[in-house]
């Protein structure tokens, strides 16, 4: 496995885990009185700086496993997976944002409005890194 | 997956370049160990220009190293 193809890997699964985990809280939040809380501020930071570390924590040790694989430039392999994993993520944020904007219409409000704002960026990641790490896997 | 529908003689080609490895041949045509193991396998179709950069490695015409399978 390259060390593009680890990294693809770990932004995937952490992403999942950490903005999953972010996510179930403010929608639970949502359901019983509101996402009025400062709380999920602080839980929003422990996300992002969370799956930062986590991920260069596994850059850190896959550049001491592997030095040449992360010092070698991207490829055509790695710029082709990146492209078509880019693509069909703004294809998911096209269509998600399209479905903020019905929801809107059928009583999403305040600060509702923001959250469902973050959670379409970051499908949008998440399908690019799940699309990157795949495209990887089947050969580009 | 679909399979390619391009064939290559890259592994044996290297063979008879000595086994000249998979990170050796990439690191003459600027591409990764890895990519070369994906256009070995038939899992990654490379661009005309690698192509061509793996045939002039070998000292090759291009349809000596890929061949279009019907």
């Amino acid at each position: 496995m390259s060390f593009r193809e680890k990294i693809a890997w770990a932004a995937f699964v952490t992403t999942l885990l950490a903005w999953g985990g972010y996510f179930a809280v403010v929608i639970a939040r949502a359901a019983n009185g509101g996402t009025h809380d400062p709380m999920l501020f602080w839980l929003f930071l422990a996300a992002m700086i969370g799956q930062t570390v986590l991920v260069v924590a596994v850059a850190i040790v896959s550049a001491i496993l592997a030095p040449g694989d992360a010092h070698a430039a991207p490829d055509e392999r790695d710029r082709r997976v990146g492209q078509r994993a880019s693509a069909l993520a703004y294809g998911v944020v096209l269509v998600a944002i399209a479905a903020v904007i019905v929801w809107l219409h059928l009583g999403l409000r305040g600060t509702n409005i923001i959250f469902a704002l973050i959670g379409v960026f970051i499908l949008g990641e998440a399908v690019r890194f799940g699309a990157k790490a795949i495209g990887y896997r089947v050969g580009g | 997956m679909a399979k390619q529908p391009i064939a290559n003689q890259i592994r044996t080609l290297r063979f008879l370049a000595g086994e000249m490895t998979q990170a050796e041949l990439g690191e003459k045509i600027g591409l990764t160990r890895q990519t070369v193991a994906a256009i070995e396998a038939g899992k990654y179709s490379p661009t005309l220009e690698a192509a061509f950069r793996i045939a002039r490695v070998f000292g090759k015409p291009l349809e000596d190293v890929f061949q279009w399978e019907d």
